[in-house]
């Protein structure tokens, strides 16, 4: 059995989502769905599993924020992927379970001004000071995307309800479905019409 | 800046009044001009490590988001200049990735000559920057010489001496020719007869191994928590490496080997850089040997970015590199994250000389192999 | 005792192996290359700043450009500046105006992938060390003109 495969079974057992994700597309092994509670004690499962943090980050979305975590194995092939969504920018830290969590948190903060909870230190850290507040990477109302379109379609069937942006989204997906229904009525009507 | 100074500022206790503050950069030498760190000092004693970052920054993520994908190719040489074709390569992949375009098989051989050549130029820059930290002034010399060979086949394809930017998506941007495949084998035969001369220089000199030997151990299990990969993770032992355990592009063709070091001290890194050019060399030689005719660019209709998230890893010079990209369904990226090795590799120099003399403090930092910009981005 | 003074030994062999090789390299030819004085031959390959090619068999007998602009939109920096006119009795547009901002450039290339007509080129030029920032932005329509370019 891989090590894919058995983590996905570990994270299963543990009520954690995980899935094997397609390596040849997206570049990663297993995908994980965390809830935002539930990151530190996904992390603590890495840590015994001896993987090693590639990087954490953040995407700005209409609904607040994903944080990704990447990680991976050095001895076998495996790259795991993890992603919380955040509504209210808080996320709990996990820099104490991975110390390398330290500065791409403080970083992630810089940037996005996502407040990790628990960080013993999160003053900024590439910005300047002066600049504490001004998040760059943080995206204009008129360019912000909701999760649904920065999400792979095929997935988004399986993903589990998250409240607001997904009933947003779904509506969106009716308004969307109901035109295709309008037309495929149309369509089926015309020629009964003509006939 | 920062709480060290706060701290320092209301230091109350009197067993702690003889500490004093200590700016190591951002023009010391050792921190090349762009990384400051200040130091809590008890005599010559380094008791609080605080690495100041920003000196580079130039916000390269934001950059990313504000234009088409392809806009973002000379960006990617400019990250880390002293091995910037790896990164070239990684973003390169990463769209192909994503758009899943097949690249010939004669660009995949040149991309990885390229890399090559690229990997060694940026260990002879390190290991010469380093053993300049260490006081010793002429070894970068004799490795500037290497290097600048390398540099001039380089140039020949790919018009830039450092901020390269020649592969694209879909194949690189110019073929090589006969004069470079030429050039290139001379290259290889003169750095091979190299080698025993900076044995002779460098390796088995008996200042330079003091203050190497036993400085700035990091355990394998050091490494795993804070995520350094590359040539310092290498040294403490363990083999990892993205061309082995991942294979990407033609690597799994070639038969090389992954130097490794025993104690995970500063000299064991320094080995690991020098024997990993003999690997890349032996890369070289058989991508020389076997490279494919054929053309050098597929034929790439417009891409979109689709929606959903892609990460690619490479193995840049300085450890693993990953582009994580997250799409839209537009062709400008929604996201880009850059991870780049030498910002892992500087996050556990605390835990690293904590309490250690300010001078191995030098030496541990130098085998690092830092390139402060890339870190900032 | 035995091992202080064996130390000293080999780090004073050490040392001597080390000046040995610095002693040959003294007495080796001179590589280096009195720069202003004496130059090396550049690559042919080499990125300069762009410029267009002169080609007098062209239909305007100057340059082969036709002022689509693919040039300035591939342009990630965004410094270049293409205009074209419509005239009359000539077919297409005739190119009024091509600039370069060259202290934007980053030498990518992809301007000069993405030309259809293959009109425009790196030049050769690498010492372009100048006094003010107006110096860099090259006309490149004049320089084709007066006859400049290579």
């Amino acid at each position: 059995m891989s090590l894919s495969t058995e983590l996905v079974k570990i994270l299963n057992a543990v009520e954690i989502k995980a899935v094997e994700a397609d390596y040849k597309k997206q570049g990663y092994h297993v995908e994980v769905l965390l809830n935002k509670d539930q990151v530190r004690d996904f992390s603590k499962i890495m840590l015994e599993k001896e993987f090693y943090l590639d990087f954490v980050t953040a995407v700005h979305i209409e609904s607040g924020f994903q944080a990704v975590y990447q990680f991976g194995h050095f001895e076998e092939s495996c790259h795991v992927n993890a992603k919380a969504v955040t509504k209210d920018g808080t996320i709990h830290t996990i820099c104490d379970i991975f110390h390398g969590a330290n500065w791409h948190e403080r970083e992630t903060h810089d940037f996005y001004g996502l407040k990790f909870t628990d960080h013993p230190d999160l003053r900024v850290l590439i910005l300047d000071e002066e600049d504490a507040d001004l998040n760059p990477l943080l995206k204009k109302e008129n360019k912000l995307k909701s999760l649904e379109k920065i999400t792979r379609s095929e997935e988004s069937q399986d993903k589990p309800a998250k409240s607001v942006k997904n009933k947003a989204a779904a509506k969106i997906r009716e308004k969307k479905a109901k035109p295709e229904v309008k037309s495929e009525d149309k369509q089926d009507d015309k020629p009964a019409e003509s006939s | 800046m920062g709480t060290l100074t706060t701290r320092f500022s209301t230091i109350q206790d009197p067993d702690e009044k003889h500490k004093f503050l200590l700016n190591m950069g951002p023009q010391h030498p050792c921190t090349h001009g762009v990384l400051r760190i200040v130091l809590e000092m008890d005599g010559e004693y380094a008791m609080g490590i605080d690495p100041i970052l920003g000196y580079g920054h130039r916000m390269h993520e934001k950059m990313a988001e504000c234009r088409q994908w392809s806009g973002f190719y000379p960006n990617t040489g400019r990250i880390d200049y002293g091995g910037a074709i790896p990164y070239n390569h990684g973003y390169c992949a990463l769209i192909e990735r994503m758009a899943g375009i097949e690249v010939p098989e004669r660009a995949e051989y040149i991309r990885v000559i390229t890399v090559e050549l690229n990997r060694i130029a940026s260990h002879f820059l390190g290991v010469g920057a380093y053993v300049i930290d260490l006081g010793a002034f002429t070894p970068i010399l004799y490795m500037f010489d290497d290097r600048e060979d390398i540099l001039d086949a380089l140039e020949d394809i790919t018009g830039s001496r450092l901020t390269y930017c020649h592969h694209r998506v879909g194949g690189v941007s110019k073929d090589i020719d006969d004069l470079f495949i030429k050039r290139t084998r001379a290259i290889i035969k003169n750095i091979r007869s190299r080698f025993d001369m900076y044995d002779r220089l460098v390796t088995g000199n008996i200042i330079f191994q003091k203050r190497t030997k036993d400085v700035g151990i990091i355990p394998v299990e050091m490494a795993r928590r804070y995520g350094a990969t590359g040539p310092v993770l290498r040294g403490s032992g363990l083999g990892f490496d993205i061309r082995k355990n991942e294979p990407y592009s033609v690597y799994p063709e070639f038969d090389f080997d992954i130097p490794t070091g025993e104690n995970g001290d500063a000299f064991d890194r320094y080995m690991v850089r020098m024997l990993e050019l003999e690997q890349s060399l032996r890369i070289i030689e058989q991508a020389l040997d076997k490279l494919p005719d054929g053309p050098v660019m597929a034929k790439v209709k417009r891409v979109k970015l689709q929606p959903g998230d892609c990460s690619f890893s490479v193995e840049a010079a300085r450890g693993m590199l990953t582009y994580y990209l997250v799409g839209d369904g537009s062709n400008v990226p929604y996201k880009l994250k850059i991870r780049v090795p030498s910002y892992s590799n500087l996050s556990l120099l605390e835990e690293l000389c904590k309490g250690s003399l300010i001078a191995d403090l030098v030496s541990a930092m130098g085998s690092l192999d830092l390139i402060i910009p890339e870190i900032d981005r | 005792m035995s091992h202080y003074f064996s130390e000293i030994f080999t780090g004073g062999k050490s040392l001597l192996v080390g000046l040995g090789v610095t002693f040959k390299a003294l007495t080796s030819p001179v590589v280096t290359v009195q720069y202003p004085r004496e130059k090396i031959d550049i690559s042919p390959n080499m990125r300069g700043h762009i410029d267009l090619i002169k080609d007098s068999e062209s239909k305007n007998g100057l340059h082969r450009c036709i002022s689509c602009g693919l040039c300035a939109r591939n342009c990630p920096c965004s410094c270049i500046v293409v205009k074209g006119e419509k005239q009359e009795g000539v077919k297409g547009k005739v190119l009024k105006i091509f600039t370069l901002e060259f202290s934007k450039c980053s030498l990518c290339g992809l301007c000069v992938e993405s030309c259809p007509t293959s009109a425009i080129d790196f030049s050769d030029e690498y010492e372009l060390a100048a006094f003010s920032r107006e110096a860099f932005n090259f006309d490149l329509l004049k320089r084709v003109q007066q006859g400049d370019t290579k």
